[in-house]
């Protein structure tokens, strides 16, 4: 006779397990990709035009011991940081301003889905003429990136706002300056975090770009001078770092969205 | 009629006190004319009188317009033609003399916890964060939920949630409390237990309190006095001439519940 | 005192395209042109920041037609990408949402790759590939395919379980199911993925003609920055605006027009 703990035991066995065949399945698959791309990269005559993944890894890690990869990704985030958080501040005022009045959103409307439809790297144009090749326009480009997605999505998230809490927090009394921080802030706020995760994904290609073709610094940088001297195992190591930055700021966000009650905003990302 | 008065739950100012105008017309519709925008008339030269300190229940069909007046007493909506005061005082839109309970949970805020959204109002008001969180606390007490004001409203039951939402309506309470259905949303058990806790929690509350629901047995449990409306008017009110505590099963519940019940089913 | 916000104290829902929102949009859009034309000609060197006249001008002139021309280039660069792309990632992700296993082998993959971002596979690409349409059509395809790979599984995984519990119980086969459950089912999420695949994959396309293309609007814009023509670079940006929203609307024209009983979650 099997009592209720030893089916909770049994319960939890098979959770385990299918944890288990998971992480073993995935390591499996990873160490067969590692082995496909070995032999890819043996078959190809330099080592240096497609390397496998044991001298990536080994090229990663030269980079990060002598600093210059963190050195790259640094100024490749303090351009990053600096855009988005300008662009986000302006978003959030601008979608905030959209969502409240439907007069600001009928006047603003055309500009912004418009001009977000303009692929921000073809800013870059004027903007070098304009400003130079200096961190002031990458900065803007960033600031372009951004702005128009945290709007609209903040805009969403206004609107999503259920009416019985705007009335409740007026019948409590609550001044315009106290309706908007207390009550329209927090709860767009998942919206807003949806809108900064997508528009940090899309800062990261921005950048990229930009450093590709007009930067003396930075992971893109990085990029365009390992290709002058055809050196791919730098390039990857770059790669890798990208990929990895944007995974982390992109958990981060998802968090934020999560703690203020987005769950069901996080499956359709675009992935 | 009246409700024994201890020591009052709190001690704030109504707004408006001046421009007196007489108890029993303490909040007065008269001759309101009301439409949403696009739409016929809900009320048509429509006139009611809440007298202070009672509590009047409002009971009557979807559409008859019960939650537009109290929209209009709340001050979410104006009217197009017509008078709504409060003390003499024409109502000009939302405020703490008038707090008003929803029904279901959307006005709870879902990214505070209980205790959080209690002190909604005390914060608003400036008050400091030592006096908000100790009174919302003996509030939290006070509605039979100690111990759960570090959880978030989407972990608390719907009986609880609306318990909130009393304590956070109670906590600022001033002089006027509207409830639109309150307890619709909540299973039948839980809800006589809101009902007995809303009347224990307003006895020693000098409030004036408008209360809408579909429920005659809520009606009769807590009114004071009920009218019945239909259609945009007044048709019947009736003063519920029982003694507090009541008891839901008794003969002379019955009758009253008879009599609210015959008013709703007259044309 | 307390505030009294006009808006949203209603419960009724904001009309979008009412004709006095309309109004407005066109007003604030003239005044803005108007603005734009005050800026340009009296606060800073008209060399430097033309005015909507001379950008009007420049797109109705033989510079307007050589852009034209360069935009047909650069979309049919992008249809090929685009469309492998999405075929590759609907297939691909479709066949994930239905095989358990294979989801979970290709989601962490899927995911790590597309958070790179795109261009920077330009560095190993034009090593490999060399300049030319490869490298311009690899990149396209990487920009599309994760994408609408990742909305096709979560098109697949969104399908109610009762429906298929449903269809089985009429004696529908796997193949039946399949064909008639899962497929209409995550079609609308496709479509989703796909348009929003569109934007980046157009994007893509234009970085890389700045980069190292030698046609297309995205060359033709970052090439007259060197004769500082900024009338052409305007028209460009002009150009590339109207296409995507040109784009966008056939996107939604399809999904909820066409298409609309595939609409997500129906």
């Amino acid at each position: 006779m099997t009592t209720s703990r030893s089916h909770a035991t049994i319960g939890i066995l098979r959770k385990l397990r299918r944890v288990a065949i998971t992480v073993v399945a995935f390591a499996l698959s990873l160490v067969g990709l590692c082995f496909a791309w070995s032999l890819a990269a043996i078959s190809f005559d330099a080592q240096n035009l497609f390397p496998g993944p044991l001298a990536s890894l080994a090229r990663f890690g030269e980079l990060m011991a002598n600093g210059e990869l963190l050195i790259a990704s640094l100024y490749s985030l303090m351009r990053i940081f600096v855009g988005f958080a300008i662009g986000c501040a302006l978003g959030v005022i601008a979608g905030s301003l959209m969502g409240m009045s439907r007069i600001v959103r009928a006047a603003l409307a055309p500009y912004i889905h418009f001009i977000r439809f303009i692929p921000p790297v073809a800013w870059f144009a004027p903007v070098l003429l304009w400003v130079g090749a200096g961190e002031a326009g990458k900065i803007i480009l960033i600031i372009d990136t951004t702005v128009f997605i945290v709007a609209i999505n903040t805009m969403l998230g206004v609107h999503a706002i259920n009416v019985d809490k705007i009335r409740m927090a007026l019948a409590m009394g609550a001044t315009r300056a106290q309706l908007f921080l207390r009550i329209i802030l927090p709860g767009a706020a998942a919206y807003i975090f949806t809108g900064m995760r997508l528009a940090m994904g899309n800062s990261f290609a921005t950048i990229v770009a930009a450093e590709l073709l007009a930067s003396t610094s930075g992971l893109g940088f990085m990029i365009t001078n390992a290709q002058n001297l055809l050196e791919v195992p730098t390039m990857f190591a770059a790669i890798l770092m990208l990929g990895i930055l944007g995974y982390i700021s992109d958990v981060v966000l998802e968090s934020l969205v999560r703690r203020f009650g987005g769950r069901y905003l996080l499956e359709s990302k675009g992935g | 009629m009246t409700r024994a008065h201890a020591t009052p739950l709190h001690i704030a100012p109504a707004v408006g006190c001046m421009g007196k105008a007489p108890n029993a017309e303490y909040i007065a519709l008269k001759d309101v004319t009301f439409s949403y925008p696009g739409q016929h008339p809900v009320l048509t030269d429509f006139n009611l009188t809440v007298a202070r300190g009672e509590l009047l229940v409002i009971v009557g069909e979807s559409g008859c317009g019960k939650t537009t007046a109290l929209n209009l007493i709340a001050g979410f909506e104006s009217a197009q033609k017509g008078t709504v005061s409060i003390d003499g005082e024409p109502i000009t839109g939302p405020g703490p003399d008038r707090i008003v309970v929803f029904q279901g949970d959307r006005s709870l805020l879902g990214w505070l916890t209980a205790l959080h959204n209690i002190e909604f109002g005390l914060k608003l008001a400036g008050m400091s964060r030592q006096e908000s969180r100790r009174r919302a606390l003996e509030m939290l007490d006070r509605v039979g939920l100690a111990g759960q004001g570090d959880k978030y409203p989407h972990e608390l039951s719907g009986g609880m949630k609306q318990r909130i939402q009393l304590a956070r309506a109670l906590v600022s309470l001033q002089r006027v409390l509207l409830m639109d259905e309150p307890f619709a949303a909540v299973d039948a058990l839980t809800r006589t237990t809101l009902q007995d806790q809303l009347l224990s929690l307003l006895a020693n509350a000098d409030a004036t309190v408008v209360f809408i629901t579909h429920d005659i047995a809520e009606a009769v449990t807590l009114a004071d006095r009920v009218i019945v409306m239909r259609r945009g008017a007044v048709r019947h009110t009736l003063e519920v001439e029982l003694p507090r505590p009541r008891t839901r099963g008794s003969a002379e519940f019955a009758s009253f519940y008879d009599k609210v019940e015959r008013a709703l089913r007259q044309p | 005192m307390t505030a009294r916000l006009s808006m949203r104290t209603r419960r009724s829902p904001v009309r979008i395209k009412s004709p006095f929102n309309v109004l407005i949009g066109v007003l604030s859009v003239c005044a803005g042109i108007a603005l734009w034309q005050y800026a340009a000609s009296e606060l800073t060197s008209s060399l430097l920041f033309p005015g909507p006249v001379k950008v009007a001008k420049a797109l109705s002139s033989r510079s307007g037609l050589d852009l034209i021309g360069a935009l047909g280039t650069t979309l049919k660069r992008v249809a090929l990408g685009f469309a492998l792309g999405s075929a590759v990632g609907a297939t691909t992700g479709i066949l994930a949402g239905n095989v358990k296993w294979l989801r979970t082998l290709v989601e962490p993959y899927v995911h790590f790759l597309r958070s790179i971002a795109t261009l920077a596979w330009a560095g190993p690409a034009l090593i490999w590939f060399g300049i030319g349409n490869i490298t311009t059509e690899f990149l396209i395809f990487y920009s599309t395919v994760f994408i609408v790979l990742l909305n096709s599984i979560v098109g697949v995984t969104s399908i109610d379980e009762q429906r298929i519990q449903m269809a089985r119980s009429f004696g529908a086969t796997r193949l039946d199911v399949f064909l008639q459950i899962v497929l209409p089912g995550s079609f609308g999420y496709v479509l989703s993925g796909m348009r929003l695949a569109m934007s980046f994959s157009v994007a893509t396309a234009i970085s890389a003609e700045m980069l190292f293309g030698t046609n297309g609007v995205g060359y033709v814009i970052y090439e007259s920055r060197l004769y500082f023509n900024f009338e052409t670079i305007f028209a460009g940006l002009v150009i590339l605006g109207v296409t995507g929203l040109v784009l966008d609307k056939i996107f939604t024209g399809v999904q909820f027009g066409l298409f609309a009983r595939y609409r997500q979650g129906r």
